[in-house]
């Protein structure tokens, strides 16, 4: 181990923009995983409860500190209660894009992942991308997880490869499996972990296990 | 409002620290320094650092940059949790 090294922050952070829901909760949960699994630096809205700051605000300080930006835009449907459609995971996209676009120095640098559940949908609901190349994941955390490891390591400024995808997945399970004790040993319920809650456990277990 | 540290100053907590100038200005590089190891040296006269980030060294040496934390669970009530069979 290095106990000094050179670390650029901006190339380590990735902005993670995708539906807090509890319905992708398991997807949320194994990108934020994989992130952390490959070395890099989650963020996203939920990091800060600071109500002096609003959420715009807050996105956009996010978005200007990340390099890499993962945009899960599969939630494209209508929300059952309310019948409208939520365009926040676009319109975060959208920020993203225009910082690269119209930012200077190192906002010019910014890659992006963009994540949907199948193949070809967004060409109807989002045809200003058409061009790009999208990731799937099915719905499915373990596509997820590897598709985020396989963008990972093409933005991977080390020498070394980063974990294979089936390696990580297979510890996303470990963890996930120890995850339900280890909250009720900490007096929390695994189903009411906060991001924060969340993220200090991953960063632990992996802290033990890697 | 965090703290500064000079160079050679022993880094209270592993983590990232950034350069920052007189007047608070980053000069744009960082470092990850585990705990107890001397900051490096500053290009210039008067640069302080700062730190940016917690950083949690594995046990195979790699280092993880902790999210942001504000609530009572620290990662080290996890790392004890996990380990209680």
């Amino acid at each position: 181990m290095t106990a000094v090294a050179k670390i650029n922050l901006y190339s380590n952070s990735v902005f993670i923009n995708c539906p807090f829901s509890t319905e992708y909760r398991p997807i949320f949960r194994a990108l934020l995983f994989s992130v952390l699994h490959c070395g890099f630096w989650p963020r996203c809205a939920l990091e800060i409860s600071d109500s002096t700051e609003n959420r715009l605000s807050k996105i956009e300080r996010i978005i200007q500190e990340c390099k890499l930006g993962i945009h899960d835009i599969s939630f494209m449907g209508v929300d059952a209660n309310t019948k409208l459609a939520r365009f926040n995971m676009a319109f975060e996209f959208g920020i993203f894009f225009a910082a690269k676009r119209f930012g200077s120095g190192k906002q010019k640098q910014k890659t992006a992942l963009v994540l949907d559940r199948k193949a070809y949908r967004y060409r109807a609901a989002l045809s200003d991308i058409s061009g790009q190349d999208i990731a799937i994941h099915n719905g499915v955390a373990r596509d997820a997880i590897r598709e985020v490891r396989n963008w990972l390591d093409t933005c991977n400024e080390k020498t070394k490869s980063l974990p294979g995808g089936e390696h990580i997945n297979r510890r996303y399970r470990e963890f996930s499996r120890e995850l339900p004790r280890a909250s009720k040993a900490d007096n929390l319920n695994v189903g009411e972990l906060t991001y924060g809650d969340l993220c200090r456990a991953m960063v632990a277990w992996l802290k033990d296990n890697t | 409002m965090a703290k500064n540290f000079r160079a050679g100053q022993s880094a209270p907590r592993s983590g990232v620290y950034t350069i920052v100038g007189p007047h608070g200005g980053s000069a744009g590089k960082e470092y990850t320094v585990v705990r107890g190891k001397p900051l490096p040296p500053t290009p210039k006269h008067g640069q302080v650092y700062k730190k940016v980030a917690d950083v949690v060294v594995t046990k195979s040496g790699k280092f993880i940059i902790a999210p942001p934390a504000k609530s009572a669970n620290t990662v080290a009530s996890w790392s004890k949790a996990f380990s209680k069979k």
